[in-house]
Formats: structure tokens, C-alpha cells, sequence
């Protein structure tokens, strides 16, 4: 969608056209799903938070000003509803720790264990996860607009009504912070940290 | 700012690809002689590595937030109909024809609606505010009266239901089909004639199938490794077509510069890496197969160096499989343009999602975890 249409279809959906809301929603459902399962970790959360964002769009939607894309909107909507999902998750029930062996072996149906790519693959993202959430707020935003939206620095620098040139330096100390979060984690240590310690002893292993 | 901050500028600037020469080299040395940047690059690696991936949006999701959309709306419309009259309908109807993503016919049905709005209309002599919502049966607009009256949501409900449900049956659109991956025409395997459907990602394949113009000499198929002795019952350099699909991308940078790749080894299967583990049982040289085994038997690592494009090598650090100091990452005590080249070849690996390993230049691990072989 271009500027001016989605100009045109958000001018229909204020209207109050069904169809022009739906538009909005088949164009941005993947990306706002996307964001919200990265953050939340499971696709029951991700898809309350996205009908949440959704419909806060439509309640709202009288008052967009066409100041930003709809995206740029959306996200912060999804952005929102994912964070007071997990806060409510955090206070309400105790969520396992997805890395925990334990924990783990109890969502494994005895009969179709999942392949184990796939739970490395869940462990990964939950690792990112949980270092993207330990970042401070300033930091964690301009992550989430860069890593997990794909937004461009023009629209980066809009949104948060800074230069370019600051973006980007401000982007560079987020990512040094979050990678010193997974480093402390440890999940992403891999190889590499592994075989530095091997390094200390007798040489490291041949793969 | 600190370098590791500098660092980590110039490292935003390579994922974007827009890092300069003169970048790169500061880059390059700071990597070279900052052990802790390298681990948070690899760290960093490997996160960009995590997200990389997309779902797709259950069904529901759209069901559930139009149904609650038309629900609103229509209380709003009946709300309006009660108090402002029909003039609301009529603007609603334009915008309901308005549906289409042309700006033009946009505006032309907005002009049109303006048309009728300033037409002489019985309406328009009454107050508007009173008219009850009946007399927009009996306006001269029969086409508005039933863009009105009908709910242009429940049109999609063939149950016939009066669209409280929230479950509204899911209409597969065009756009469901548009996340399918396009199959790149050159990357068909040869003499396919662009039928084959494109491989799953977790899919084993040939790696010459994709990259015809790769060198390949797997040594362990070969007596040339330091066993002396054939390993492999197999020649073909075969990884998940995801990890071809990165070295597709390493290839295609490759080219631009006039340099290729040469691979010595891909997958090794278990059953491969018992046998390196029963002629050579020391962990310093072979991965233990007991253990954790090596990262070879998933399909996703491949030992490789740069080549020039007619196959000539490239000076690196030491040889392939050397039990030498030379063999790690630390370039400081090698030649300049063998540190350079291994550079090189890391920051491309790496740049297209493979992570390097630290104690041996040639064996890169793609950032996404595949199944073992056995
Ligand atoms: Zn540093
Ligand atoms: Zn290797």
C-alpha cells in the first residue's frame, strides 16, 4: 500500500467502512503477529496482543492525524499491548522457564517429541526475548524498530524525533547492551566462548 | 566514544551494508585485537540469527477483529441513524463503494457522493436531524437505501447469521498466498527445466546443484586429510538448502571481487565421525561423537576457504585440518594478507548468518540449528 492509499483507505475506515478496516488488517496482521509473538514467546499471547493492538487501532482510529505510517502506529499499539500482556503474566501465574529441563520435558507429548531444532530454535528466541526485555526502554524500542520492525532510519529518526546520525549511534549502544545481555545469559556463548575456555586448558576441540 | 562503541557503529553499518574500505579495516582491527567485541559480535550474530524467521497469523485473528469491528459499527451506524438521519447512511454508502485500493476511484465515488449530496432531495427541505431512519426507504436513492440497510460484513457470512458471532467464517484472500518463497531460476538444479518445487529449508542437498560454479575437494573422501585414510563412502559436498541458500549469498558478494569458495568439508554424518573417533580418539583433533560429536553431523557447517575465481587459493593462515596455533582466529601470528584474507572470509561468512568458530579459520556453523545426522 502507498502513502496516498493507505491515506484513502484509513479515510474510509474512519467513516466507519468495515472493509476499508479490513484492508488495514490483511496488509498489517503479519508484521504486528510477528512483533507480537517475537515479544510475547507463544502464539496464544501473540495473537490476544494482536487483536488488542488491532482493535485499540480501531477505537483510536478517529484521532490518527496521518503524522506517521499506519506501521509506525500499529507497532507502538503492538508494542504496548505485548508489554501489558507479559506484565500480567508475570504478576499472575508463574511462567516456566522455557530453557529449565524440567519444565521443558513437561510440554513434550511422549509420543511426537519435537524435532530438537525446533526447541533449540524456541530456546534462542527465548533468550532474545528475555535480553530484549532486560533492556532499558530507550534501548529496547529502538531494537525493536530496527531488529524485529525492519524500520527504515528515516522513520526511525521521525518517530522518535531525533537525527539520523543519532539513531544510529543510539542503535549501536543498544546493540552492544543487548549483546552483553545474551553474553551474561549465556544462551549465545556457543562456540565460541566454549572453546575460549577449552583455549585456557590443552587446545581446543577439532570439529 | 569508546572503540568497542566505534565497533559496534561500524558493525550497524555492515549489516546494512554500508560499511566503506576504510571502515572495514578499522573494523577488522578492532576485532582482530579486541577479544571482547568479538564475543559480543558473535553473541549479536547469533540473536539476529534468532529472529530471523516470520509466522504466519492464525486465522482468527482476523476473524476475531472484524467481528468485533462490525459489531461496533454497526451500533455506531444505528446510533447515528437515530439521531442524525440518513444523510450519515448515505455518506457511509460512498465510503462502502469507496472500497478499493485506486486512489482515483476513490475519489471519483467521494465526488459523486458530494453530487448527490448537493442534489435537490426531499430530504433536504425537512430537518435532516428528525428524519426518522424508515424514510430512507423512500428516498430517490434506491441503491443508497441498500448500501444502508446492509451490513456489508454480513455479506460474508453464508450461514446467513447476524454477524454477532465472532468467528466469522475466514475468507482465504490472494494475499495468503504471496509469503510462498519464489524459486530463484538460476539456483534450479541443472536440467530441471524449472519444475522442481523449491526444497525445504531442512532439506539436504548437493551444494554443486546450487552453486555450480563452487570448487569443491572433500578431503575426508580423499586420502589427503591427516588420517591418510578415506573416510567417506560419498563425494558430494551435500548441507540444509537454508545453509546453501546463505552461501548462495556469500557466493554472489564472492563474484563482484573476483573470488570463489572452495569447500572441504560439509556434511559429516555420525556414522562418519565414529569412524575419524576410532582412528583418532583424541578430542584435541576429532570431536568426540560421545559426546557432543561435531557440529558437521547437522548439515549446517561447512569447512571452506576463499579461492580466486579460477580456483587458484587464496594465502590463509595454515592448511586445512593444521593442529597448529596458526589454525585459530588470533591472526597475530600469521602473515598480514593470510590475517587479511581470513578476515575476509569471516566478515562475509558472517555478514550472511554463519558463525565463525573460534579455534579454526575455514569451519563456519550457520545461525540457524538443524537435526543431527546419523
Ligand atoms: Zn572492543
Ligand atoms: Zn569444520
Amino acid at each position: 500500500m502507498t502513502a496516498a492509499q493507505e491515506r484513502s483507505v484509513i479515510a474510509a475506515a474512519q467513516r466507519g467502512d468495515d472493509q476499508a478496516f479490513e484492508l488495514l488488517v490483511r496488509e498489517h496482521q503479519k508484521n504486528v503477529y510477528n512483533l507480537a509473538f517475537k515479544l510475547t514467546g507463544s502464539e496464544e499471547d501473540a495473537l490476544d496482543a494482536s487483536q488488542d493492538a488491532f482493535l485499540r487501532a480501531f477505537q483510536n482510529l478517529k484521532s490518527f492525524r496521518f503524522e506517521s505510517r499506519v506501521s509506525v502506529w500499529l507497532y507502538r499499539l503492538t508494542y504496548n499491548a505485548s508489554m501489558d500482556i507479559i506484565k500480567k503474566s508475570r504478576r499472575g501465574r508463574i511462567v516456566p522457564l522455557p530453557t529449565d529441563e524440567e519444565g521443558s520435558e513437561l510440554d513434550i507429548p511422549d509420543d511426537a517429541p519435537p524435532p530438537e531444532e525446533a526447541v533449540q530454535r524456541r530456546e534462542e528466541l527465548e533468550s532474545v526475548r528475555r535480553a530484549v526485555l532486560e533492556l532499558d526502554p530507550d534501548k529496547r524500542r529502538i531494537i525493536l524498530m530496527r531488529e524485529y520492525q525492519n524500520m527504515s532510519y528515516t522513520a526511525i529518526a521521525q518517530a522518535l524525533g531525533v537525527e539520523e546520525g543519532t539513531v544510529k549511534s543510539r542503535l549501536a549502544r543498544a546493540r552492544m547492551a543487548l549483546a552483553e545481555k545474551l553474553k551474561k545469559n549465556g544462551t549465545f556463548s556457543g562456540e565460541t566462548q566454549s572453546n575460549k575456555q577449552m583455549g585456557k586448558k590443552e587446545g581446543r576441540d577439532r570439529m | 566514544m569508546t572503540e568497542h562503541e566505534i565497533f559496534f557503529e561500524l558493525l550497524g553499518q555492515r549489516f546494512d551494508g554500508t560499511l566503506d574500505a576504510a571502515g572495514e579495516r578499522r573494523l577488522r582491527e578492532h576485532l582482530a585485537s579486541c577479544p571482547q567485541c568479538r564475543e559480543l559480535y558473535a553473541c549479536l550474530v547469533q540473536a539476529r540469527g534468532a529472529l530471523d524467521f516470520q509466522v504466519t497469523p492464525p486465522p482468527e485473528l482476523e476473524a476475531r477483529v472484524m467481528g468485533a469491528v462490525r459489531r461496533e459499527n454497526r451500533q455506531r451506524r444505528q446510533r447515528r441513524q437515530k439521531t442524525v438521519g440518513v444523510l450519515v447512511g448515505v455518506a457511509s454508502a460512498a465510503a462502502i463503494l469507496a472500497v478499493t485500493l485506486i486512489p482515483g476511484y476513490l475519489r471519483l465515488t467521494a465526488g459523486m457522493a458530494r453530487d448527490e449530496d448537493a442534489a435537490p432531495s426531499p430530504c433536504m427541505d425537512g430537518d435532516l436531524r428528525e428524519a426518522p431512519p424508515d424514510e430512507a426507504d423512500d428516498s430517490p436513492a434506491p441503491e443508497d437505501g441498500d448500501f444502508v440497510d446492509q451490513v456489508p460484513g454480513d455479506s460474508l457470512k453464508p450461514d446467513g447469521s447476524d454477524g454477532q458471532s465472532e468467528l466469522a467464517p475466514y475468507a482465504p484472500t490472494s494475499q495468503d498466498t504471496t509469503d510462498n518463497p519464489t524459486i530463484p531460476g538460476e539456483s534450479l538444479p541443472p536440467g530441471s527445466g524449472g519444475e522442481v518445487p523449491e526444497p525445504a529449508d531442512t532439506d539436504l542437498v548437493n551444494v554443486l546443484d546450487y552453486i555450480p560454479d563452487i570448487y569443491v575437494d572433500l578431503r575426508y573422501a580423499t586420502e589427503d586429510n591427516f588420517t591418510g585414510q578415506v573416510i567417506y563412502d560419498f563425494t558430494q559436498a551435500r548441507l540444509r538448502y537454508g545453509t546453501v541458500k546463505k552461501l548462495m549469498a556469500v557466493m554472489e558478494e564472492l563474484r563482484e571481487e573476483g573470488y570463489s569458495l572452495k569447500i572441504w568439508d560439509a556434511l559429516r554424518p555420525v556414522s562418519a565421525q565414529y569412524k575419524l573417533w576410532e582412528i583418532c580418539p583424541d578430542s584435541r583433533y576429532v570431536a568426540n561423537p560421545n559426546n557432543k560429536g561435531s557440529t558437521h553431523s547437522r548439515g549446517g557447517t561447512v569447512d571452506l576457504t576463499l579461492v580466486y575465481s579460477d580456483g587458484f587459493e587464496v594465502e590463509m593462515p595454515s592448511g586445512f585440518d593444521e593442529f597448529s596455533a596458526l589454525a585459530d582466529r588470533d591472526y597475530s601470528d600469521v602473515s598480514p594478507q593470510a590475517g587479511e584474507n581470513a578476515l575476509m572470509l569471516e566478515r562475509i561468512m558472517t555478514a550472511h548468518g554463519f558463525i565463525p568458530y573460534e579455534a579454526e579459520w575455514w569451519h563456519f556453523t550457520d545461525s540457524t540449528t538443524y537435526d543431527i545426522v546419523e
